[in-house]
């Protein structure tokens, strides 16, 4: 079993969200430490020195971020991405609804290693026990001192702003995040600049993920290095990764980088349904290009997982089993990102449309043979001269949604090109008519 | 949007005169305010039923029969997606990944969840709805809302 970070509280106490379990099991111990014996300086070096990736999903040093804030500009914002969407994954609302405390003093800690005052969690809409726990922690951190003025008798001011997000998965992406949280529609942004030169109100501001930041009371507590003893070489710690679909115990599973695919899927989420054999997976959340069951015995490790053609993303590992239909799946996930585009940049917002009604009309059974090679010209123009297999792509587009279509899209034709072309010849969907006539 | 969110709490949905209302506060047009409120799917711009039923069409749970549910759910309310029933009691739409996908198929009712779905537990759901219990609502120890709107409570 691998050290919790994460998950220690949570999976040994059914109230753990509640501030007297927390404080009972040292909660705001690091905070505490840090503002007696710590600076800013030294937080930032013992996170640096952890190792850690960014866990939304982009894989960004969180040190480094945190570095890149100009010297001497401010006001200056935390903000928490609590806008948790991406299809398949399920830990970051987990961490806010049972560990509450945990992220904020997450929070309070980051906030005093960049010198910020105010922070803001951006709480997707959707998570109405999220946003209850997340308020009352606040209100209970800020009456013990933790938030608020002058915390803990340092002299520093901490105040979090909780949000709530209305539906929209695009605002997951961190300047879309900004867009939205300064109440306009939630578009992302050209970059440079970054969030941590010209971010939220155009101040220097830290966007990171939940998980992420749900990490630095324990990396502070025990120490940068300790917490870099654990993963691999390129991918430190643990990682929370939400197991989901045709595998008999789905669920988040918190492990140490590195651990195969087949560990997570076979051991922690007990197999596949009905003894199955696995058609496919995708290993990093909607986003991410999909693998064959050849690649289980990879590693869950950042950079081996990019240099065999995906992304780790979110931590979402969705598993598909003999009886799914890939064109189906392929569907589904481009009508997701059709309905999720922003508008912004017409390749995505006209071309996961397209790509939906070409996958919709070849899974109905009125698909053309061309249409295969026409869904791959179209998603060419969102993401150019991209080939599964190949890891990162290019973009016509400002953000990650179009060109994730594109991904799934191309994902399926390339793996499953026979059935594709079986549900054009035969008119319909093969699977479907075999669940029929066994029904 | 939190002001967005204060009329939807009042009135159950985002009406035209709360949009005024609020271009005048800020000091932007109507127009202004639609376009934000229109960008995101949790602000109703008409009414909705007492009991917004949101299922999951997440790719893990339409794996694991979520496209039935929708079915069963048209069948028992003969409403589909985007719908309200005559009485104004339920509503019906369609949700993009619920992040509960280790609990898939999964459901909302007024944005609280329930996991592991079976056809015979939304049956067991929407009576205890037609009689005014919230199947996990109390558990949770928040409020009962009366309409959608009031899921800040």
């Amino acid at each position: 079993m691998t050290t919790q970070i994460l998950h220690a509280r949570l999976k040994a106490h059914p109230d753990s969200h509640t501030v007297e379990r927390s404080l009972a099991t040292g909660g705001y111990t690091a905070l505490r430490r840090a503002l007696q014996e710590m600076s800013p300086q030294k937080v930032m070096e013992e996170v640096k020195a952890s190792g850690i990736l960014g866990r939304g999903g982009a894989d960004f040093g969180t040190g480094m971020k945190w570095e890149s804030i100009p010297a001497g500009s401010f006001p200056r914002y935390v903000v928490v991405n609590a806008d948790e969407g991406e299809p398949g994954t399920f830990k970051d609302r987990e961490l806010i609804e049972r560990d509450p405390h945990q992220l904020i003093e997450g929070i309070a800690l980051t906030c005093f290693a960049v010198d910020a005052e105010k922070a803001f969690i951006y709480c997707r809409g959707e998570f109405r026990l999220g946003h209850a726990r997340l308020a009352q922690a606040i209100a209970e951190a800020t009456e013990r001192g933790f938030l608020g003025r002058d915390i803990l008798g340092s002299g520093r001011n901490i105040e979090i702003v909780l949000h709530r997000g209305a539906g929209a998965y695009v605002c997951g992406e961190e300047t879309a995040l900004l867009s939205s949280l300064e109440g306009y529609r939630g578009e992302p942004r050209l970059r440079p600049p970054h969030p941590t030169v010209a971010g939220l109100y155009a101040k220097p501001t830290v966007v990171n993920n939940v998980e992420t930041l749900s990490n630095v009371p324990w990396i502070v507590n025990n120490g940068g290095a300790a917490y870099a003893a654990l993963g691999t070489e390129r991918s430190k710690g643990n990682r929370i990764f939400s197991l989901s679909g045709c595998v008999n115990r789905p669920g988040n599973y918190e492990v140490e980088l590195g651990t195969p695919f087949r560990d997570l899927i076979y051991n922690h989420g007990g197999g596949i349904r009905d003894g199955n054999d696995i058609k496919f997976f995708v290993p990093g959340g909607g986003s991410a290009p999909w693998y064959g069951p050849d690649r289980l015995d990879l590693p869950l490790d950042m950079a081996e997982v990019k240099a065999n053609g995906s992304m780790l993303g979110s931590g979402a590992v969705m598993v598909a089993d003999s009886e799914v239909c890939a064109v189906r799946s392929a569907l589904n996930l481009v009508r997701f990102f059709d309905h999720e585009s922003c508008g912004q940049c017409t390749p995505c917002r006209e071309g996961c449309g397209w790509m939906t009604q070409i996958l919709t009309r070849i899974e109905e059974g009125t698909g053309r043979a061309v249409d295969l090679d026409l869904l791959l010209d179209v998603s060419d123009n969102i993401a150019p001269q991209w080939r599964w297999g190949q890891w990162p792509y290019l973009m016509t587009t400002i953000c990650y949604v179009g060109p994730s279509a594109s991904v799934a899209a191309v994902s399926a034709v390339t793996m499953f090109r026979e059935e594709f072309e079986q549900h054009v010849t035969e008119r319909g969907c093969p699977l479907r008519r075999e669940h029929a006539r066994a029904q | 949007m939190p002001l967005l969110w204060l009329a939807q709490e009042e009135d159950g949905w985002v009406t035209p005169d709360a949009m005024r209302e609020i271009g005048d506060i800020l000091g932007v047009t109507p127009a202004e305010v639609l376009g934000t409120g229109s960008f995101y799917t949790m602000y109703k711009r008409e009414p909705v039923g007492r009991h917004l039923i949101s299922v999951c069409r997440g790719l893990p749970c339409m794996w694991r029969g979520s496209e039935e549910l929708v079915d069963h759910l048209f069948g028992a309310l003969g409403i589909g997606p985007g719908q309200t029933t005559d009485d104004g009691v339920f509503a019906l739409e369609e949700m993009e990944c619920a992040a509960a996908c280790g609990g898939a198929p999964c459901l909302q009712v007024n944005y609280l969840y329930g996991e592991n779905m079976t056809t015979d537990l939304v049956d067991e759901m929407l009576s205890d709805l037609r009689v005014g219990r919230h199947p996990w609502m109390l558990q949770d120890g928040l409020p009962v809302g009366d309409h959608p709107g009031k899921a800040m409570a």
